[in-house]
C-alpha cells in the first residue's frame, strides 16, 4: 500500500506540474496488453473508435491501453496549467475548481465496469447505424477522483435542482453538429458518481477524457463523459439532441426491423456476461477446461452464472465471485470436463432483482444494450 | 459538391454566421467559378483555389438530382459528404441498407454535411449497393495500442515550434477558412480545428499541409515557417 500510495502522489505531482502535455508518458509505458502483442480492433480509426480484444478481459482490471475508446469528436488538448472545472446553475455558490483544489476537496476509489451502450451492435439483425462493435466495448478500470455529492454540497445546489448536465470539452466536427451533452438525476450524481483524473493508478489518458471524465458506476458508457470542463445544475435534463433524441431504448419489445411507439432513457446496464476464455473458435484437447469469464449489471450484483455447452439445452452452476462494489464486475468460471466435439458455449446471468439474460436480444433501432445470452464456438480434439 | 462547399464557407465568412448553409443551386463541372467571395482584405489576397488532391478529377460532376449515381460519382459523393468527419472503417462495416442509409443522410444533412434534398435517395441507393446488407463486411483492420495513443499524442519536442500568430492567423484566413472555419470551428467541409491533437503534432500538421490527405489538398507554397506560424496562431483558440 506504501509503494501504491508514492507511486499515486508521483503521477498526481507530475501531472499538476506538467499538465497534460507530460501525461504521455504513462501512455507509452509498457503493459501486459503490449507484452502480450495485443491489438485494438480499429471500428473507426478518425474520431478513434476502438474495441479490446475479448482476451484482454481475463483480469480483475483492464489495462489502460488496449481498453476500449469511443469518441464522438476525439479528444481536445486542454492545457492542464490554467483548466478549470465550472459548477454553474442552480447552485448559491458557483465554483471553478483546478485541478489541485480538486485533489484537496476528495479523495475517493471505485472499481467500475465502462461498458459503451453500443458494445454487440454489430451482432444485431437487421443491422442498425453506428459502430459497429461486437463483444469488446466493455471493461474494468479502478478509477479515482472526486465524488460529485461534495461538489454539489461545496457549490450548495437548491433543492429544487433535478439534474446534473455534464459539460464536455470535445468539440464537434461543425458548429451544426450537436455537442454531446449529457445528463443524470441528481439523486444519481449524489449516490455513486465520481469526478475521476486517474484510471487503474495512472493519470487518466488522454483517450480516456483527461484531464477529468465521469464515472457513472452501473450506467452505460454514454453517461461517463470525458474531458470535462464543468457540471451544469438544472430542474431539466438538457434540451440537446444527445438527451432528448440519441441513446433511447423502446420502452416496450418491437419485433426486429420495427419502430418503437415510445422510448425511454438508457440508464442502468441490464445484466450481462461474457465468455472470455476460451476464445472464440478455440481448438481445444480433450480434458478439463476452464470456461471463465465476467458478469456485471446495474442494477444489482449478479447472484447466478450458468454455463451451457450444448446451446442451451441444459445449464451448470459456474463459480461465482462476490461483487467488490455496485457497478463493478464479478470473475467467474467453470470447470469443463470436454469430450471430442464442436460446441456452441453459452453463458447466462442474473442479478440479485432476478433478471435473467435472455436468448435473444431485445432489437431496437439505436442498437443498444445487447445482453443475450453470450455464445463462443469451439471444438474439441481427442 | 465542391463549389457549394466554397460558397457555404463564403456566406460563414461574410456573416460570421456558425450556421451551416446549402445552396439550391444545382451541380458544377468546373472550379472555375468556384472561387470565394471576398468579405475581406486577407480573402481578397486569396489566390486561385487550390485543386483537390482528390484522385478523382475535379471536373467530374456530381450526379444531377433523381438519376442513379454512377460508381465513379459515388466515390465522389463518398468523399465530399462523409470523408472529412467518418474514416472509411465506419461507412464500409455500415451494412445497414437504403432504408438506414436514407436516415443517416437525412440527420447527417441535418448536421451541416453538403447534400441536397433531391440527391438523398441516389446516394442511399449508391451506399446500399456499395455495402450490401446481405454481406459481411471487410475483417477490421487492428493497431497496437502504443499507434491508438500516438494518433493524440503531443509529437516529442512539440513546445519548441514557435511561430508569429498575427502572420498565422492572415494565411489561415486565406487557405484554411474556407473548410475549417472563420474561427477554426469547422464546417460541413473540413472539421474543427480548436484544441485539436495534430496542433501538438507538428511533423504530422506540415506533412497534412504539405501534401494534403484524403479531402484535404496539399498547400505546397506554404513553407516551414508559415506552419509553423499556422500553428502558433491555431493554438491560440479557443
Amino acid at each position: 500500500m506504501l509503494a501504491f500510495a508514492a507511486m499515486t502522489d508521483n503521477s498526481r505531482r507530475e501531472f499538476i506540474r506538467v499538465g497534460l502535455l507530460g501525461s504521455v508518458a504513462f501512455l507509452s509505458r509498457p503493459s501486459l496488453a503490449q507484452a502480450a502483442g495485443r491489438s485494438l480492433i480499429v471500428r473507426s480509426a478518425r474520431p478513434q473508435d476502438l474495441e479490446t480484444p475479448v482476451a484482454a478481459l481475463l483480469g480483475e482490471y483492464t489495462p489502460n491501453d488496449i481498453f476500449f475508446v469511443r469518441s464522438h469528436f476525439g479528444p481536445p488538448v486542454i492545457d492542464a496549467s490554467t483548466w478549470k472545472l465550472h459548477i454553474e446553475g442552480m447552485v448559491d455558490q458557483p465554483l471553478e475548481l483546478s485541478m489541485e483544489q480538486l485533489h484537496r476537496i476528495g479523495d475517493a476509489k471505485a472499481p467500475a465496469v465502462l461498458q459503451c451502450s453500443g458494445n454487440g451492435r454489430a451482432l444485431f439483425q437487421p443491422r442498425v447505424a453506428g459502430a459497429q462493435w461486437e463483444r469488446g466495448a466493455v471493461g474494468q478500470a479502478l478509477w479515482r477522483g472526486v465524488r460529485v455529492s461534495d461538489l454539489l454540497d461545496r457549490a450548495k445546489a437548491s433543492p429544487d435542482a433535478r439534474f446534473v448536465t455534464f459539460l464536455p470539452g470535445d468539440h464537434p466536427m461543425a458548429p451544426s453538429v450537436p455537442r454531446f451533452l449529457r445528463s443524470i438525476p441528481i439523486e444519481k450524481a449524489r449516490q455513486d458518481v465520481l469526478l475521476a483524473w486517474e484510471m487503474n493508478r495512472a493519470a487518466l489518458p488522454l483517450l480516456h477524457g483527461a484531464p477529468l471524465r465521469a464515472v457513472v458506476p452501473g450506467w452505460s458508457g454514454n453517461h461517463w463523459v470525458k474531458w470535462l470542463r464543468g457540471l451544469r445544475i438544472s430542474d431539466r435534463e438538457d434540451p440537446g439532441f444527445y438527451m432528448q433524441t440519441g441513446y433511447k431504448f423502446p420502452v416496450q419489445p418491437i419485433p426486429p426491423g420495427g419502430k418503437p411507439a415510445e422510448v425511454k432513457t438508457i440508464t442502468a446496464l441490464p445484466v450481462k456476461s461474457l465468455i472470455v476464455t476460451p476464445e472464440e473458435s478455440a481448438h481445444l484437447r480433450k480434458g478439463t477446461h476452464t470456461i471463465q469469464g465476467v458478469a456485471f449489471g446495474g442494477t444489482g450484483p449478479i447472484t447466478k452464472l450458468e454455463i451451457s455447452v450444448d446451446d442451451g439445452a441444459s445449464w451448470q452452476a459456474a463459480k461465482l465471485d462476490r461483487i467488490k462494489a455496485q457497478g463493478a464486475w464479478q470473475r467467474w468460471r467453470f470447470a469443463w470436463r470436454a469430450q471430442p466435439g464442436q460446441y456452441l458455449l453459452r453463458a447466462r446471468a442474473t442479478d440479485s432483482a432476478g433478471a435473467v439474460q435472455p436468448r435473444d436480444p431485445q432489437w431496437n433501432p439505436g442498437g443498444y444494450l445487447h445482453n443475450a445470452w453470450d455464445a463462443v464456438r469451439c471444438e474439441v480434439r481427442s | 459538391m465542391r463549389r457549394r462547399a466554397l460558397e457555404v464557407a463564403s456566406i460563414l465568412l461574410a456573416v460570421s454566421c456558425a450556421t451551416q448553409q446549402s445552396s439550391s443551386s444545382g451541380p458544377t463541372t468546373g472550379t472555375s467559378s468556384a472561387a470565394p467571395a471576398e468579405p475581406s482584405p486577407s480573402i481578397s489576397q486569396s489566390p486561385t483555389p487550390p485543386a483537390p488532391a482528390s484522385s478523382v478529377p475535379a471536373s467530374q460532376p456530381a450526379a444531377s438530382g433523381g438519376h442513379p449515381l454512377t460508381a465513379h460519382e459515388g466515390v465522389i459523393a463518398q468523399g465530399e459528404l462523409c470523408v472529412s468527419c467518418h474514416s472509411v472503417e465506419l461507412i464500409e462495416s455500415s451494412r445497414i441498407g437504403e432504408a438506414g442509409w436514407k436516415a443517416e443522410l437525412i440527420k447527417m444533412r441535418n448536421w451541416g454535411a453538403l447534400v441536397d434534398e433531391d440527391k438523398l435517395g441516389p446516394f442511399a441507393t449508391w451506399f446500399a449497393e456499395h455495402y450490401p446488407a446481405n454481406q459481411p463486411a471487410p475483417a477490421a483492420k487492428q493497431i497496437p495500442p502504443t499507434e491508438a495513443a500516438a494518433a493524440v499524442a503531443p509529437e516529442r519536442g512539440n513546445q519548441r515550434t514557435r511561430g508569429d500568430g498575427q502572420a498565422g492567423a492572415i494565411d489561415y484566413s486565406k487557405y484554411c477558412a474556407s473548410c475549417h472555419g472563420v474561427r477554426a470551428e469547422g464546417t460541413g467541409g473540413g472539421p474543427v480545428l480548436l484544441e485539436a491533437p495534430v496542433l501538438y503534432q507538428p511533423g504530422r500538421f506540415s506533412t497534412l499541409v504539405e501534401k494534403g490527405e484524403g479531402r484535404m489538398p496539399a498547400f505546397p507554397r506554404l513553407g516551414q515557417v508559415d506552419i509553423n506560424n499556422l500553428i502558433e496562431y491555431l493554438r491560440g483558440l479557443r
